[in-house]
């Protein structure tokens, strides 16, 4: 008797079964051509956020060094760490600290996921701030980019956070006099309103304070937020800002690259074989426009220029970065455990209280004046950052490491005016002491506008017009003023770390803090 | 060097640091070889087949003993296999029986390690667990004397004979007015900082002892602390109102031990050993609470002559002219007021009203005295530009009841020099 058509059907479509489900799933051929690598990044509904096609330029090493990729690495290594840690941590004040020694000593693979969580933190940190300085001195937030500099700069200020209420968790010495100091911080717009007389109406010093601790005091409360924040919230906004950023640089035509790249700077550099060719007809083209592109030209009738396909000449790349990124993060795991300090005790302060490493170089300035140092200076320097491509508008060259003479020149120059200044104040500081000890009882307003911190940045402002004028360039302002800031940053927080001792006391060793 | 290149040497590296934390973790840990040795010596001391058969079946794992009632999961038992087995005694540590037969009324799986012997329950390393050379772990092992200050935590002082040095470190304390100064469990002066949980502080953070203190209690930052307190109370902060008591090098353990036994109270009420019934009532007799709460500065027998910096009188007044101040010339009268206010009677009621000679004089004072007593008094400065004097009366307000402080004034009134005056007139 011969199968009905129907069951014959449906053992054929058994025994395809593998391959029909793969075809399905796998909508594109073999990354063979050209097309099904494209089909490859744009069928992907999370690679479709880079394009399809990229500048070999932008594969350049030394124009990048990758550290856009080693962040957004370090932050997935931080997501998975992070929900791996969530299992055992308990977020109480009474069973934090006991639930990380737990993590610490039997969880399996405890200590060491806890270690990579912890060490990824300082690798995303440093590489979001390397990967500004790239940005800024390539010049690459101009002309279309200015709006991706300014959520750059809120990926600098979300990644803060994140790390700061990371910091609290595990409950212990360190975590808690850190966020004591970094929320005394938040909260000293009250040194402001204090010395107006006005907190009484008007006081946004404590309900910040409150509003980051749910108390007056750190406690469960501030435990839970800082809890809430750094799992749930402060990931969710980090992830659409980071998914924003990366989508418009592809929106923007790939990363930024100068207008006329000579062959010499690609050398190395895989090139497509049809890059020097000129099509007449549309169909010899190899792949296909999937939006009209912001720019000087489009690419009607030319050959792919000096592009090639991400798949696999990017994607490889980044492949590399992260496998770089982790292994070396691991490897630091391995050898070096991650802090951990006695538990939180809120009657016997840590002395020195220093906060998160990132914050020394403000806590150095809050102890000149908290106002200034903790709201006053950052707030500036941030606004400032982000307004920097609408400030400085001047058409330039792109994506080229201070291209000319006149812009190394004044990097150069402003690096050493800001690293004088800066050691020069800090040893003045040190052995003279500021206003308060030459006239005891000169008012707080006094100290909060004229101190060490605001007479800084008072000198990088005047320094920055100073090269607007001389050079006739608001770039240069630019690079005078962001240079400054960068150096100060780097002396700063060196110095918080290593030449502060108990009370805030100038050391030039740690081996020299007094004891007993 | 080519990417793939890259990729190929880094996850090699990774491979072999995962390996490597594996291996570390799993296989070359601390605990296990001393699992098996023990394995081992319940093989050899194996008497019949049924325990032949035990031994071999002896499982090599995390084993841990939670006493939820305490808060504690002690995980010495990874180590200290051999405890509870009265076999393990010509063994080598960590798998020998514990010495005594303490365990015998200690149920191990209800009292656990730590509670008395400090450390830290849950690490799984010597060096973490015993949290001797751990900066970071506040209670490391306790070494004798000091076990003696966990056993207070259940037990009470006057019913464990074995506690002699807690016990002669209270009977210190209480005798030699600390509680003038410290706080201990509500009771006690304002002046100097509380001693209610003073084991549990790590006060030692901000002031750390010298290396020396620190090896000679085993880098028990704590005890070394209370030792140096106690000894020196000048050491750190240097200025201190505490006074140099002269204890002798056995007074100073003493209470150190027992100073060391003052933690927060963290075992419920069914662990207690007895429960007292009650609290013992408060003595009333003027000397003792003199004693206990004003000698430190006062002096003994209330001659006053402790120095004061800075103070208008240079030391502490002396208590002993009381009866004078109160316009009390005749013996006889000092000590009719002296044994009515023993008593608890009050003597500022219009009946019986009290018959002494200049009774409205003596009342006043009276009254202005208890007042100092109940609200303190500042210390006045000699030199207005000098420093503010360390030491102020205190309030008493809340520490003493006004019975405490009759009874206080009427053992004042007792000591009034009478015959060496009428000698010098």
């Amino acid at each position: 008797m011969p199968l009905p058509k129907s069951l014959k059907e449906f053992f054929e479509n058994l025994k395809e079964l593998p391959q029909t489900f793969q075809k399905s799933f796998i909508r594109h051929d073999k990354p063979t051509s050209d097309r099904a690598r494209s089909q490859i990044i744009f069928g992907n509904s999370f690679l479709h956020i880079f394009s399809t096609r990229i500048h070999r330029y932008s594969l350049k090493p030394k124009f990048t060094f990758g550290l856009g990729v080693i962040a957004a690495s370090s932050f997935i290594i931080l997501i998975v760490t992070g929900v791996l840690l969530m299992i055992y941590y308990k977020p109480s004040v009474e069973l934090a600290y006991d639930s990380i020694k737990d993590i610490q000593f039997i969880v399996p693979g405890g200590r060491f996921i806890r270690n990579v969580h912890r060490w990824a933190t300082n690798v995303m940190i440093i590489s979001v701030f390397l990967h500004m300085a790239r940005v800024f001195y390539t010049a690459a937030y101009k002309r279309t980019r200015q709006f991706n500099w300014v959520l750059g700069i809120g990926l600098l200020a979300l990644t803060l956070m994140m790390s700061f209420t990371g910091y609290l968790l595990p409950w212990d010495q360190l975590a808690y006099w850190a966020v004591t100091i970094a929320t005394n911080i938040a909260a000293s717009f009250n040194e402001l309103t204090d010395a107006l007389n006005i907190t009484e109406y008007f006081d946004p010093g404590s309900l910040m304070k409150i509003l980051l601790l749910g108390s007056k005091e750190i406690g469960e409360d501030a435990l839970i937020r800082f809890y809430w924040l750094h799992c749930i919230i402060l990931p969710i906004v980090l992830v659409m800002v980071l998914a924003v950023h990366i989508w418009r640089v592809r929106k923007d035509g790939g990363l930024a690259r100068p207008d006329n790249i000579k062959e010499k700077e690609l050398e190395g550099i895989p090139k497509d074989p049809l890059s020097d060719k000129t099509f007449n007809y549309a169909p010899e083209k190899t792949y296909g426009l999937m939006c009209i592109v912001k720019g000087e030209s489009n690419a009607v009738e030319r050959g792919p220029e000096q592009t090639v396909s991400s798949w696999p000449h990017m994607m490889i790349r980044i492949a590399a970065l992260f496998m770089i990124t982790f292994t070396f993060i691991c490897v630091y795991a391995y050898f070096v455990d991650a802090p951990l300090k006695e538990m939180a005790n809120p009657v016997v302060p840590e002395n020195p209280a220093k906060a998160p490493w990132y914050f020394l170089g403000l806590q150095e300035l809050v102890s000149y004046s908290a106002f200034m140092g903790g709201v006053g200076i950052p707030t500036l320097a941030l606004l400032g950052l982000a307004l920097i491509p609408y400030l400085d508008k001047e058409k330039q060259e792109i994506g080229r490491w201070l291209r000319n003479k006149e812009s190394r020149r004044v990097a150069w120059i402003s690096f050493g005016f800001s690293a004088a200044t800066v050691i020069g104040m800090l040893i003045f500081t040190v052995s003279f002491g500021w206003l308060r000890n030459w006239v005891p009882n000169i008012p707080q307003l006094v100290i909060t506008f004229i101190n060490p911190g605001t007479v800084l940045v008072t000198f990088f402002v005047f320094w920055s017009f100073y090269c607007m004028a001389k050079y006739k360039s608001t770039r240069m302002a630019a690079i005078a003023l962001f240079t400054c800031f960068l150096v100060a940053f780097v002396i700063l927080t060196y110095f918080a770390t290593y030449h502060r001792g108990p009370n805030w006391d100038f050391y030039w060793l740690k081996s020299q803090w007094p004891v007993h | 060097m080519k990417t793939e290149k890259i990729i190929l040497i880094s996850s090699l590296i990774l491979i072999a640091v995962l390996l490597a934390e594996a291996y570390r973790e799993n296989i070359n840990n601390e605990w296990q070889p001393f699992q098996k040795l023990y394995k081992k010596e319940l093989k050899k001391k194996a008497i019949d087949k049924k325990e032949q058969k035990l031994a071999d079946n002896y499982e090599i794992k995390m084993r841990q003993i939670v006493v939820p009632e305490l808060n504690r999961v002690d995980r010495c038992v990874i180590c200290h296999v051999g405890i509870e087995d009265p076999r393990m005694v010509n063994v080598p540590q960590p798998i020998k029986v514990h010495p005594g037969d303490i365990l015998g009324d200690h149920e191990l799986e209800k009292v656990g390690c730590t509670v008395c012997h400090d450390g830290q329950g849950r690490a799984v390393t010597k060096k973490e667990a015993h949290g001797v050379s751990v900066a970071f772990w506040e209670k490391p092992l306790m070494y004798p004397p000091f076990l003696e200050s966990n056993c207070v935590r259940c037990h009470n002082v006057e019913s464990l004979p074995e506690l002699t040095l807690v016990k002669k470190g209270k009977d210190l304390f209480l005798r030699n007015g600390c509680l003038g100064c410290h706080e201990l469990r509500g009771k006690g002066g304002n002046l100097a900082p509380e001693l209610t949980n003073i084991s549990d502080a790590n006060i030692h953070l901000k002031h750390p002892v010298s290396e020396e203190l620190l090896d000679r209690f085993h880098h028990n930052a704590n005890i070394a602390y209370i030792y140096e307190s106690v000894k020196q109370p000048g050491a750190q902060p240097e200025i201190t109102a505490m006074p140099d008591f002269n204890f002798s090098e056995e007074e100073i353990l003493a209470l150190t031990v027992f100073l060391k036994g003052l933690s927060k109270k963290e075992v419920p009420i069914s662990y207690l050993a007895e429960i007292q019934e009650g609290k013992q009532p408060e003595t009333v007799h003027g000397e003792p609470l003199y004693r206990k709460y004003c000698v430190a500065c006062h002096g003994t027998d209330a001659k006053g002559g402790v120095k004061n910096i800075n103070y208008i009188k240079r030391t502490v007044p002396e208590l002993n002219i009381l009866a004078e101040r109160m316009f009390l010339d005749e013996p006889e009268n000092a000590n009719k007021v002296s044994e009515l206010l023993k008593n608890g009677v009050d003597i500022t009621k219009m009946s019986p009203k009290l018959d002494v000679p200049k009774r409205g004089r003596v009342l006043a004072q009276y009254r202005a005295i208890r007042n100092v007593i109940k609200r303190g008094s500042p210390a006045g400065k000699a030199d207005p530009e000098g420093p503010e004097p360390l030491l102020h009366m205190p309030s008493w307000a809340k520490g003493l009841s006004d019975k405490d402080i009759d009874s206080i004034i009427a053992y004042l009134l007792t000591l009034y020099p009478w015959e060496q005056e009428e000698t010098s007139e």
